[in-house]
């Protein structure tokens, strides 16, 4: 028993290190890095950047097809006039707003009309979901949409509709619904849903869910019964996350991604599935964020190496520019890869999940583990100790280094 | 013997027993009386909403209810031993050690289990009255790690009050803390779903903590 006690001891005190003290390296060296804001000009066809330098002084300038600065830089007024759909108001204020641009007649209303922000955080995906969900009346007597007052879920088989007030199943909506999911081949489990719960909005486009073979369909109750499509696509597209949008201009459905991390805008008119041309983006690692005007669209994809923008047209949505960067170590972070062997974190910025996670191994603290296995070698044999525990310690500093080496000295028994 | 053991370890405990156990209800039903204030005041869609689109169990108050009642009902069972020095009058009774430690330790689990079952029965009967149980579900998933770190935190405790001399305390302790943050590292609900195996078998393991304390006091490790 005294052995068993021994080990759990020190498994536990490499366990705890193994947290606390890059967490702690972490509070003491803290590194941030803030992304450069950009923009594609309509005027002279550039990607603009605005970017505050480590000298804290904003930098803005252009970048060419390839994704190179240019010479020369802007100051904030020239900014202005370059990007008339982000800063039309300072335009407006300056009476230098122009009647068109690029051929295209453009105005204050235009631009707030044509204008949305969409925004996907792995974090919304990576989490265990209720399965009951919230279904909105699309079509409501009195105009102005209104809170859910149903909740639908998934049982046998069938959907079943439940009324929030009475806690009791609605027998003749749940047959209709349940009929339609059969009628359309919508295949249980369900895989992925996105759905905008929220009477602030200008109108209610229920749900978009893919189905366990990775098709997709849009769903929504409209005076009470079922609306239901799936949506054409290629056999080779297999739907694994959808976003539903429901913008003011009333274009866009949604936007989609695949198996292979191909993404794609789901079109209103004809439920037409568009790929778009930015990469291969991992929304349950990438955050997403799109920027959409008049003009175009600026696609930034943010992972954990690095951020890349993409600029797409408004209406084709071919590939205008594009720009990357990526994230580089700090002297601290550099330094830590010789300290730890490597890093045990229980939860993330990507997910709301709790689990141990075993990441950043460095074979650089094989270096600090060597020579904390022979201190720790010498220590013990003026302690005394047997051969065997001797030699099992030694080994497991020099797997865990100084996570195992800190229980080990102090842990005297 | 063992009956007269578990009387032993049931008259050191039952007044904290009784005390958590009076603080496990009236947290719960406090809980529950803010969810029934909430359908009054606003209807029980409104509660629904907040759950589903807010995330909120409407249960948070509970927490570190576990944790505490944990901490309590181990130094009331494992102090007096200790301080009292009754520690070497029960380990030389005419009972194996190993045995009698395990019964110390389950009266003390066992009670704990009581409270917990009470008071997430209060909660789970309520919560089924009002919501389907798919919620429900996820309502006590959210709840069974904040259980767990009561069992923990008991378990630590008493393989700290056992121990014979202070530096081992404070490594138990130190220890004890880090693993109990684990448990409240993430708020979302239903986060610890995936690690309840690991939970749960570590929970056993720490039983282990005490042995080690009892066999180290008897060899004479002591202040």
């Amino acid at each position: 028993m005294k052995k068993a006690y021994n080990i759990l001891l020190i498994a536990l005190g490499i366990v705890v290190l193994s947290w606390f003290l890059p967490w702690l390296y972490s509070i003491v060296f803290p590194t941030a890095a803030s992304d450069p804001f950009v923009a594609y000009s309509p005027v002279n066809d550039r990607m603009i950047v605005s970017e505050t330098g480590d000298d804290k002084n904003l930098a803005i300038y252009s970048l060419d097809a390839d994704g190179n600065r240019e010479d020369g830089s802007y100051t904030k007024e020239q900014r202005d006039s370059l990007l008339p759909q982000i800063y039309y108001t300072q335009l407006m204020a300056r009476e230098a707003l122009p009647d068109t641009i690029a051929g295209i007649e453009v105005g204050v209303a235009a631009f707030k009309h044509s204008q949305w922000v969409f925004s996907a955080l792995p974090r919304d995906i990576n989490k265990v979901m209720p399965e009951v969900y919230l279904m909105m009346e699309s079509m409501p007597a009195r105009i102005d949409l209104e809170d859910p007052k149903e909740v639908f879920r998934f049982r046998d088989g069938k959907v079943e509709f439940i009324d929030m007030e009475t806690n009791a199943v609605i027998e003749g909506r749940s047959k209709r619904f349940t009929d339609i999911f059969n009628e359309r081949g919508f295949a249980l489990p369900m895989r992925a849903y996105s759905a905008n719960i929220t009477s602030r909005k200008p109108y209610d486009e229920g749900y978009l869910m893919v189905d366990a073979n990775g098709d997709l369909y849009h769903t929504k109750m409209q005076a009470g019964r079922p609306y239901m499509m799936k949506v054409n696509k290629p056999d080779s597209v297999n739907v694994a996350h959808v976003y539903i949008m429901e913008n003011i201009d009333n274009r866009h459905l949604g936007i989609v991604s695949d198996e292979n991390h191909n993404l794609y805008v789901l079109e209103r008119a004809g439920y037409r599935l568009i790929p778009l041309p930015v990469g291969k983006v991992d929304p349950e690692k990438e955050k997403i964020s799109i920027v959409k005007n008049i003009f175009n669209w600026v696609v930034k994809v943010t992972g954990p190496e690095g951020v890349r923008w993409t600029a797409l047209d408004s209406d084709d949505y071919h590939r205008l520019a594009s720009y990357s960067k990526t994230y580089t170590e700090s002297a601290s972070q550099k330094a830590a890869t010789y300290i730890f062997p490597y890093e045990l974190s229980f939860t993330s910025v990507s997910d709301c999940y709790a689990s141990p996670r075993f990441e950043y191994f460095s074979w650089h603290a094989i270096f600090l583990n060597v020579v904390l296995a022979v201190i720790l070698f010498v220590v013990y044999r003026r302690r005394g100790r047997v051969a065997p525990c001797i030699a099992a310690c030694s080994v497991i500093t020099l797997i865990f280094g100084i996570f195992a080496f800190i229980p080990l000295i102090i842990v005297k028994n | 013997m063992e009956k007269a053991l578990i009387f032993k370890e049931w008259v050191k405990t039952r007044m904290v027993f009784f005390i958590s156990l009076a603080l496990a209800v009236c947290v719960a039903l406090y809980a529950v009386l803010m969810m029934k204030r909430l359908i009054e005041l606003k209807g029980v869609d409104h509660l629904w909403l907040i759950m589903l689109l807010k995330d909120n169990s409407f249960i948070d108050i509970i927490k570190y209810v576990p944790l505490v009642i944990g901490l309590a009902l181990g130094v009331a069972q494992m102090a007096p031993e200790m301080a009292q020095k009754r520690l070497k009058l029960t380990l030389h009774l005419p009972y194996p050690q190993g045995k009698l430690v395990g019964l110390m330790l389950l009266t003390g689990l066992v009670e704990l289990l009581v409270i917990f079952v009470i008071q997430a029965l209060i909660i789970g009967i309520y919560d089924a009255s009002v919501l389907p149980s798919e919620l429900v579900w996820r309502v006590m998933l959210t709840t069974l790690p904040w259980y767990f770190a009561g069992f923990t935190a008991y378990l630590f405790v008493t393989s700290i009050c056992l121990e014979g001399t202070w530096a081992r305390r404070v490594i138990l302790a130190l220890l004890g803390i880090a693993v109990l943050m684990i448990f409240f590292l993430q708020p979302a609900l239903e986060a610890y779903n995936g690690m309840m195996l690991i939970i749960l078998i570590t929970t056993l393991l720490l039983t282990i903590l005490s042995f080690g304390s009892i066999a180290r006091f008897k060899e004479g490790r002591q202040d």
